[in-house]
C-alpha cells in the first residue's frame, strides 16, 4: 500500500468515524442524512461500475453487461434522489437485508473454517450478533432512532477496518 | 494438479533424473507439501506464517477486500501456483490498471520458470521440490492469473468437455464447494460468479473449477480475457510435458546440464515408459494416485509410502530454536520464503505493485516482513 493510500484510508475513516458521532448525537435530525449518504453510495456504486466498465469490463467477454449495470445503478440513485420523502420502514428494511445477508455469509464461512479445523468462533459470533441484531430491528420498522443507530454502527466498523488496513506491514524482503 | 502428479509423479520424475529413492520422496514430499503449507498450518506449527504457499478456503474468505489482502493473495498464488508467463507482455490501448492483471497469466516456459528452477539451484532438496511443484502447475494452470480478477479469470457457460472422437459434451457447473465432481454427468463445482473484480471467487481457475487439475480432461472453453477467442486445453498432452520437463529440470540441479533452457523436454529418459504414463494421464479418473504410486514402485523398486502430512511436524516442534532450521519443515519454509521473495521481486519491477512491495536488501538494507530476515542468514543453503 503506498503512504498516499494510507492516508487517505486514515482520513476516510476519520471523517466515517465523525459523522456517525455526530449523526448518533441528533437521531432524529440525522435520518435524513442517513437516507442522503444511501443514495450517494448507490450513486458512487454505479459510477464506479462505469470507470471499471471503461477502464477494465469492456475488454472481457460479456463486459458490456457491467455497463448497462452500472447505468442502472445511476439510474436509480438519481430517481431516490428526487424524491421528497422515504418512509423509515424502508430504509429499515433496507438494512435489516444488509444485516442478514452478511450473517447468513459469515455463518457459512465459518461452518467452512470449522471443517477445516481453522479459527471459527470468531466468525460464527460475528454472524450471531448479526442476526440478533437484524430481529431485534424487525421491532423498531418505524424508529428513526434505531434506523440511525444502526447505520452509524455500520460506519463505525467500516472507520475502525480502514484504520486497520492503514497500518498494516506491506513491505517485503528481497534478496538476490 | 493435485497429490497424484505434485507428489507420486513427481517422485518418479525424481528417480528418473537420477536421484535417490530417498532423496526422491523428500522432493516429492516437499512438491506436495506445497499445497498443504497453509497460515493456519504454520501457526499451529509455530512456523513463520510469510512461508505459507496455499490458503484454505476458510482462509481466503476471510480476506479482506482491500489491496493489502488482494497482495498478500497474489504472493502466494502467483509465486507457487500460477507462476507469471510475461511480466512485459504488451496489448494496444489497454490501461495499465488492466495489464497489470493480464501480466500475471501464467503459461509454462516463461523467464520466471527459469528463475524458479535456478533459484532451487544447488539449494535444500525442499527447494527442488517446490520449483517442480511451480513448474508442473505452469501446465495445468495455463491461461488463468495467481491474482483474483474477473477480467482475466471469469469464464462463461461455453465450456465442452472434448473427446477422442470429435464428440463433445456441455459441461455444467455448481457452486457448493462440498458437493463431489460427477464425471458421469459432466457436473463440476466452480465458484460463484462476482462481478467484483478483486473477489476471491475470481482467483486463478475457481471459475473453472477442478478441471484444470484433472490430467484426463480435454477441454474447450472462453477465457474472459482472449477476446470472444476459445482456448482447447489438452490435459494429457500438457501433463506429459510437465512429466518431461520435470525430469530434464531435475537433471540439470543435480548437474547434468549446464544451464536451464525453456522448451526442453527429457523424451529420452521417459521414452522406456511413455506409453504407460500416458495411460495413466488418460485414464478417466478423478485422481490416479495408485496408478502412479505403482510406477514409481516399479521404477525403483521400493515401497512408495503415502502422503502423510503429520509426517514431519513433530520434528519441527520439538527442534530447538536454533534447530528448527535445520528440520524438513524449517529448510521448506526458507525455500518457500526465498522463491516468494523472488518472484515478488520480479512482479514489483515490472512495475506492478499487485504482489505488493519489495526491497532490495544490498541495496536498501533489511525492511518489511520480520520473517524474511531469515532468508539473509541462510541465503543458500545445501543440499539435504
Amino acid at each position: 500500500m503506498t503512504a498516499a493510500k494510507r492516508i487517505f484510508g486514515i482520513l476516510s475513516g476519520l471523517v466515517m468515524l465523525l459523522f456517525s458521532i455526530v449523526m448518533m448525537l441528533f437521531p432524529e435530525e440525522a435520518y435524513v442524512f442517513v437516507i442522503l449518504f444511501l443514495d450517494i453510495a448507490l450513486l458512487l456504486y454505479g459510477l464506479r461500475m462505469l470507470v471499471y466498465y471503461f477502464t477494465m469490463a469492456r475488454f472481457m467477454v460479456g463486459g458490456i453487461a457491467t455497463f448497462y449495470k452500472s447505468i442502472i445503478a445511476i439510474d436509480f440513485g438519481l430517481f431516490v434522489f428526487g424524491l421528497e420523502q422515504i418512509p423509515q420502514k424502508f430504509a429499515m428494511l433496507y438494512l435489516i437485508a444488509l444485516l442478514a445477508f452478511s450473517a447468513v455469509v459469515d455463518i457459512l464461512r465459518g461452518v467452512d473454517a470449522k471443517r477445516l479445523c481453522a479459527p471459527w468462533k470468531r466468525t460464527v459470533g460475528f454472524a450471531v450478533v448479526k442476526l440478533g441484531l437484524a430481529i431485534a430491528c424487525l421491532f423498531f420498522l418505524n424508529s428513526v432512532q434505531v434506523v440511525t443507530y444502526l447505520y452509524c454502527f455500520g460506519l463505525i466498523y467500516s472507520a475502525v477496518q480502514k484504520f486497520v488496513n492503514a497500518f498494516r506491514k506491506t513491505a517485503i524482503v528481497y534478496v538476490q | 494438479m493435485q497429490i497424484d502428479f505434485h507428489y507420486y509423479a513427481t517422485y518418479c520424475a525424481a528417480y528418473m533424473a537420477g536421484y535417490s529413492h530417498d532423496e526422491s520422496l523428500r522432493i516429492a514430499y516437499a512438491a506436495q507439501f506445497v499445497d498443504c503449507c497453509s497460515k493456519t498450518l504454520l501457526q499451529k506449527l509455530g512456523a513463520p506464517v510469510s512461508a505459507a504457499t496455499t490458503q484454505l478456503q476458510s482462509e481466503l474468505m476471510n480476506e479482506r477486500s482491500g489491496i493489502l489482502s488482494q497482495q498478500n493473495i497474489t504472493r502466494i498464488w502467483a509465486s507457487f501456483h500460477f507462476l507469471p508467463y510475461d511480466l512485459y507482455s504488451k496489448l494496444p490501448h489497454r490501461p495499465k490498471r488492466y495489464m497489470n492483471k493480464y501480466r500475471l497469466i501464467c503459461k509454462p516456459n516463461g523467464e520466471l520458470l527459469c528463475d524458479t528452477v535456478n533459484l532451487a539451484k544447488g539449494g535444500s532438496l525442499q527447494a527442488v521440490g517446490i520449483a517442480m511443484h511451480v513448474l508442473a502447475d505452469t501446465w495445468a494452470h495455463s491461461y488463468f492469473a495467481g491474482t483474483p480478477s474477473n477480467v482475466i479469470n471469469n469464464v462463461n457457460a461455453y465450456f465442452y468437455e472434448l473427446f477422442e472422437d470429435g464428440s463433445r459434451e456441455k459441461l455444467r457447473f455448481r457452486h457448493n464447494p462440498t458437493a463431489p465432481d460427477d464425471v458421469e454427468k459432466s457436473l463440476y463445482t466452480g465458484s460463484l460468479h462476482q462481478e467484483n473484480e478483486n473477489s476471491v471467487m475470481n482467483l486463478g481457475h475457481g471459475r473453472a473449477g477442478h478441471l484444470p487439475d484433472y490430467s484426463f480432461f480435454r477441454y474447450e472453453y472462453l477465457p474472459a480475457w482472449k477476446n470472444y477467442e476459445t482456448i482447447v486445453k489438452d490435459n494429457p498432452a500438457d501433463y506429459y510435458h510437465a512429466f518431461c520437463q520435470m525430469v530434464y529440470a531435475m537433471k540439470y540441479l543435480r548437474g547434468s546440464y549446464d544451464s536451464f533452457r525453456t522448451e526442453q523436454y527429457d523424451t529420452e529418459s521417459t521414452a522406456p515408459w511413455e506409453s504407460e504414463i500416458k495411460a495413466i494421464l488418460t485414464k478417466r479418473k478423478l485422481c490416479a494416485d495408485a496408478e502412479w504410486k505403482a510406477l514409481g514402485e516399479k521404477l525403483s523398486g521400493h515401497t512408495v509410502e503415502p502422503f502423510d502430512l503429520e509426517k514431519y511436524q513433530a520434528q519441527y516442534i520439538n527442534a530447538s530454536e536454533d534447530a528448527r532450521d535445520d528440520t524438513f519443515i524449517g529448510r521448506f519454509t526458507l525455500a518457500a520464503m526465498a522463491q516468494k521473495s523472488m518472484v515478488t521481486g520480479k512482479i514489483y519491477r515490472s512495475g506492478n505493485l499487485l504482489a505488493g512491495f519489495s526491497v532490495d536488501y544490498r541495496r536498501s538494507g533489511f525492511r518489511g516482513i520480520r520473517d524474511f530476515r531469515k532468508l539473509i542468514s541462510n541465503a543458500g543453503g545445501e543440499r539435504k
